[in-house]
């Protein structure tokens, strides 16, 4: 196994130090919105080791004359040394003219409204789908319940600081090395914005210190390249982790109304209306749609509305991640229509998942076995039954035990790509993108591939550097450990079947006699052709064997996961403490099991820091906050990869909110604003009846 | 996000000479835990830690707590326990998640910088410390509930804080807070301290966060038990006092309304705790401590602009160039030992975490300069890859930080736990990780894989 990340060797972007570097710094604006009157660089100028300033007229393509939220960038300078750089951006002396904002997304569409782009309205995407007959089913319902949940914008706080470095090689092409998530974006990007050919550029794919979508897109890459284009020279320019908290893309604020119709004991009709806030930057239609498909994939609903809005806000560009929203509601909304019906959420859920029905959001596949088998084993183990019968002490503290479910399909998320180049010496570059490229999934990657094309373990090496770069994992965010694992399998196959083509020529033999093994194809009677001979034969005839696969994720069965948490709440405080989490996953049994629980822990963990500190500056949690927590591999079919057979991430992200929530409503009050800060639990205490 | 502008370093091992630099108006630097973290302005700056104000002893029953004393060393010590009825060590414990802010920040730094809501600020004046500022011409006693109104009163024109003075161990303490998670600042945090002198409570000590001011006491509320047997009409009485009379704060997180709402449990839950553990006469119980390490005796270093400085890294000797503003973090980088991460820039991610004399400490909040002569080990000197470290070889096996960025502080926060408590208990080992953040992995595998390389080396 790859010992690097552990003895320090692993190189992240910032682990490089070109010569004659410049530092850059940034002036940012302090308004949410506003106009730039002047500039006045002269004293920043004037300051000894200062080499460049540049204005916002200067390069419109990277600085703003119109900034649209706090920390937009106006102006930046270069200097040979980061102190001086700093004191140099803090010397720019700007005059702005304030203009009014639109800060909060609920208010973006109201008429009167500040627009944030120039020439169009807030409304940045809108989607509307129904299923049935939801008018009528509202006119026959006994009950209608209605309630609006709200998440706060949420910063994801990987431990590595945004940092771009770039330089010019001797062909006077562009260098990036960045920590960003997903190289291929941003060199399409910085192409498109700086206007140069993207082969002119080339992104370094160093180690990524976490990313969860807040290394996404351009961030910091196109102000340190102007400033290598401008002065020739290697230029570095990076967030501090305060900044970045602030304004690296994160989990978007949300607002989802729900309203549901209730008739014979059951739920008839869902009508959801969700308002996500999109930021300064353009927002896409797939996003929203995925965002309520995820949500309502599980349940089988005959009658159901959806309207959603992408409003712009002047506020930075959210991570392009879905689902957070309405997943909080509808499992929030689910145990209050429990609630209403005298039915226990968990009854409900089931019931629901056993209902035939059409819609378009409820009409894949739902693979109720899975969902079933997820939530029984989930419930057995927070002790469901027995905890479900509430406790009403003598004291203060209220303890409660809650579920929310999961689910997942692929709409709209990253592909996962691999590729294999036999060498002259029969040994095997594997080439994975970078979210792939974690401690242990590297190394088990490489060894599947070794099993695949029946080379020797040690013959597959994690190729590392430019090359990686021609595979790119499209849109943002981290593909599935297990969709790489199919990528890598696919890309052995196919490299596979070229090298029995290839021996069947040398050999003089037919495909179909031979196979392969130890390095080497086989052939009957014990004729075997070394990896080596092939890799060399493939030389002198100038067509290197490479083989490669891309995958979508829609190509993995969609993941179920159910969460489950036991809290205790203090009625007189409001402060709540989580007593135990589950989280059950119906991905089958991944055999390498704990580099999976690894990340499904670390997701729980930043789903529960955000759920509970989400007001903090810093909503990390520290292993003092971490409470027990057990993860579940549900078998379910043969897992076909190392990593099971489906998504394992970006399941608790929808859902532990959710499950919390549920729990303190067992015994308490119904919160429906994320986080669930002790403030608000109190006042929902204090309005219970 | 060092504080800008440093030009000088000056580190005397004399109180007089150290009081005529502060008369000068250098900037004291005690841990460095806010100084260093602030973005301000600091030409000067006058270290205090060859001075010899650190350490615990008892006096005539008083607890003497030199101004350099760490949170850490507080609670490491066997006499702070019994000394404060446990609530100074809980204080600073609540204060700091991160045993490498712990070890940094001072009893006196947090005294004169801490913040609005320092619950080591509100234990002391709880505990009726009183500090004791040397001034070139005399040295002068302050009790904490003058000193902690406002420091700079009394430390105008060069004076320092020398030590403090806790005096009689009460009989009961508690400490109450409310914080959406547990390793966050409190929404509010309540001290309390009751001795009694027979059947009556001689004195009450409350002191609360959570206000417009720095944390401060309620003497109306304290006189409602004083000469009461401490029965729940006095407490009642006094929470009514409480409420009526601390100037509660609204902000970000909350409003006076809230803070003064959960005042009252909080309060009264304080209040009954400590007077029960004064009528039940309970032992304090003291957690098993580490070994303390070797102290090493700092020499006079006057007036330090730039120059070498030599350390051993990783055992061997590095000489290197430094300037008065290096960060230890930068030099050990431009030196290539990359494994020294940045992170945040204010100590509290726990990415640039290295040993100092085996010790962990984030490098972002160290000066080069002040590691002149010490030891000094990076991730690159725990293992190698063929012969890895026990806890770099349980990580490993245990997939426990999968991008690898909290990798090295966390390696190095278990090596220094492994090193003093070679069996450490699982609340041991997430108190030694919690001040290095894993938002990867969360924190189950790495607590899990220094448990398992402690197995591992039996």
């Amino acid at each position: 196994m790859s010992t690097k990340r552990v003895t320090g060797q692993g190189r992240f972007a910032d682990d490089f130090r070109p010569a004659g570097l410049l530092h850059v710094a940034v002036t940012r604006c302090p308004h949410p919105h506003a106009r730039v009157l002047s500039v006045d660089a002269s004293a920043a100028r004037g300051l000894p080791g200062v080499v460049l300033v540049v204005g916002p007229e200067d390069a419109p393509e990277v600085l703003r004359a119109h900034p649209r939220y706090v920390g937009d960038r106006v102006a930046l300078v270069a200097a040979e040394d980061p102190e001086l750089a700093a004191h140099a951006a803090d010397a720019m002396r700007i005059a702005y003219a304030e203009q009014p904002a639109t800060l909060a997304h609920e208010e973006a569409l109201r008429p009167g409204a500040p627009t944030v782009l120039e020439g169009a309205t807030n409304l940045a995407a809108e989607v509307r789908s129904e299923a049935g007959d939801v008018e009528g089913a509202f006119a026959s319902a006994e009950r209608v319940l209605q309630a609006t949940y709200r998440l706060a914008r949420l910063p994801l706080g990987p431990l590595e600081p945004p940092v771009a470095l770039t330089w010019l090689d001797e062909d006077r092409r562009l260098l990036v090395r960045s920590s960003t998530e997903t190289p291929h974006r941003v060199r399409g990007r910085l192409a498109e914005c700086l206007h140069i050919p993207a082969a002119r550029i080339r992104m370094e794919t160093p180690l990524v210190g976490g990313g969860f979508g807040a290394k996404s897109d351009l961030l910091l890459e196109d102000l340190c390249a102007l400033v290598t284009l401008r002065t020739g020279r290697p230029a570095r320019l990076s967030l501090s982790r305060d900044q970045a908290l602030a304004l690296a893309p994160a989990l978007p604020a949300e607002t989802v109304t729900v309203r549901s119709a209730l008739r014979e004991g059951g739920l008839l009709a869902l009508d959801l209306a969700l308002v996500l806030d999109a930021g300064a930057a353009e927002a896409s239609e797939e996003r929203l749609r995925s965002a309520v498909s995820s949500a309502l994939a599980p349940y089988r609903l005959a009658h159901f509305r959806f309207h959603g809005c992408a409003v712009h806000t002047h506020r930075p560009p959210p991570a392009p991640v879905t689902g957070g929203g309405v997943a909080f509601a509808v499992e929030s909304h689910l145990d209050e229509v429990a609630a209403a019906l005298g039915l226990d959420p968990l009854e409900l859920r089931l019931s629901l998942l056993g209902h035939a029905g059409e819609g378009e959001p409820g009409k894949e596949a739902t693979r109720e076995d899975v969902l079933h088998t997820v939530l029984s084993a989930g419930a057995r183990a927070i002790g469901w039954s027995r905890r479900w019968k509430a406790s009403a002490g003598p004291g203060p503290k209220r303890r409660g035990v809650g579920l929310a479910l999961a689910r997942r399909d692929g709409a709209g998320g990253p592909r996962a790509t691999a590729a294999l180049q036999l060498g002259e010496d029969g040994s095997l570059s594997l080439v994975l993108g970078p979210t792939a490229r974690d401690a242990g999934a590297e190394t088990v990657l490489c060894r599947l591939a070794a099993q695949v094309v029946g080379a020797r373990d040690e013959d597959v090496v994690p190729a590392t550097g430019e090359a990686e770069f021609a595979l790119a994992e499209a849109e943002g965010g981290t593909p599935a450990l297990a969709l790489s694992a199919c990528a890598v399998e696919e890309a052995a196959r196919r490299l596979r079947a070229a090298l029995i083509e290839v021996g069947a020529r040398l050999l003089g033999l037919p495909a179909s006699e031979l196979s392969t093994g130890s390095g080497a194809i086989r052939g009957p009677r014990s004729r075997a052709l070394p990896f080596a001979e092939v890799g060399r034969e493939c030389l002198r005839s100038g067509a290197p064997l490479v083989a490669r696969a891309s995958l979508e994720p829609a190509d993995l069965p969609p993941a179920s996961a159910g969460f489950f948490a036991e809290v205790e709440t203090d009625t007189e405080t409001g402060q709540m403490r989580v007593v135990r989490l589950v989280g059950a996953l119906g991905c089958g049994p991944p055999a390498e099991a704990a580099l999976v629980e690894a990340r499904v822990q670390g997701e729980m963990l930043r789903a529960l820091g955000h759920a509970l500190g989400g007001s903090l500056p810093d909503p990390v949690l520290t292993a003092i906050d971490a409470p027990e927590t057990q993860i579940l591999f549900v078998p379910t079919d043969v897992p076909v990869t190392p990593f099971g057979n489906t998504f394992t991430g970006d399941l608790a992200r929808r859902a532990l909110a959710a499950a919390l929530a549920n729990a303190v409503a067992q015994a308490g009050p119904r919160v429906r604003d994320v986080p669930l800060t002790p403030v608000a639990l109190l006042s929902g205490i204090e309005a219970l009846p | 996000m060092l504080a800008r502008g440093i030009r000088s370093y000056h580190r005397p091992t004399r109180l007089e000479d150290a009081l005529a630099l502060a008369a000068q108006g250098m900037r004291p630097l005690a841990g460095g835990t806010r100084l260093l973290a602030s973005p301000g302005e600091v030409p000067n700056i006058l270290d205090l830690s060859a001075l010899g104000l650190a350490g615990l002893r008892i006096e005539d029953e008083d607890l003497v707590l030199g101004a350099m004393t760490t949170l850490q060393e507080v609670l490491d010590s066997p006499v702070a326990y019994p000394a404060t009825a446990g609530l100074l060590p809980a204080a600073c414990r609540a204060q700091s998640p991160s045993r490498l802010l712990r070890g940094l920040a001072t009893l006196g730094g947090e005294s004169v910088h801490g913040d609005l809501d320092s619950e080591v600020g509100a234990a002391l004046l709880a505990l009726n410390a009183v500090y004791v500022v040397a001034r070139a011409e005399e040295t002068r006693e302050s009790p904490a509930l003058r000193f902690l109104k406002s420091p700079t009163e009394d430390l105008t024109g060069g004076g320092l804080v020398r030590s403090l003075i806790i005096p009689g161990a009460p009989d009961g303490a508690a400490l109450e807070r409310v914080a959406p998670i547990a390793s966050a600042p409190p929404l509010l945090a309540v001290a309390v301290t009751v001795t009694f002198a027979g059947e009556n409570c001689s004195r009450a000590r409350i002191a609360l966060t959570g206000l417009e001011t720095r944390p401060a006491r309620v003497l109306e509320a304290e006189t409602q038990v004083e000469r009461t047997a401490g029965d729940d009409k006095a407490l009642r009485r006094c929470v009514d006092q409480v409420l009526l009379r601390a100037p509660f704060r609204s902000d970000e997180q909350a409003s006076a309304d809230y803070r003064r709402q959960i005042a009252r449990p909080l309060v009264l839950r304080a209040l009954h705790r400590a007077v029960e553990r004064a009528h039940r006469q309970l032992p304090i119980e003291v957690p098993r401590l580490r070994p303390p390490l070797s102290q090493r005796a700092l020499s006079s270093l006057p007036y330090f602009t730039s120059g070498r400085i030599e350390m051993t890294l990783n055992g061997r000797p590095l000489r290197a160039e430094v300037e008065a503003r290096t960060r230890l973090l930068d030099l050990l980088r431009e030196h290539d030992f990359f494994g020294v991460k940045a992170g945040c820039g204010t100590g509290r991610c726990g990415a640039c975490t290295v040993l100092v004399d085996g010790r962990p400490l984030p490098s972002c909040l160290q000066l080069a300069v002040r590691t002149q002569g010490r030891s000094v080990q990076t991730v690159e000197g725990l293992g190698q890859p063929e012969a890895l470290h026990p806890v770099q070889a349980a990580f490993l096996a245990q997939g426990a930080s999968p991008c690898g960025y909290c990798a090295p502080g966390l390696l190095l926060s278990a090596k220094a736990l492994l090193d003093s408590i070679p069996d450490p208990t699982e609340a041991e080992a997430r108190d030694a990780l919690a001040g290095c953040l894993c938002p990867c992995a969360g924190h189950a595998q790495p607590v899990a894989a220094v448990l398992a390389a402690a197995r591992a080396h039996e």
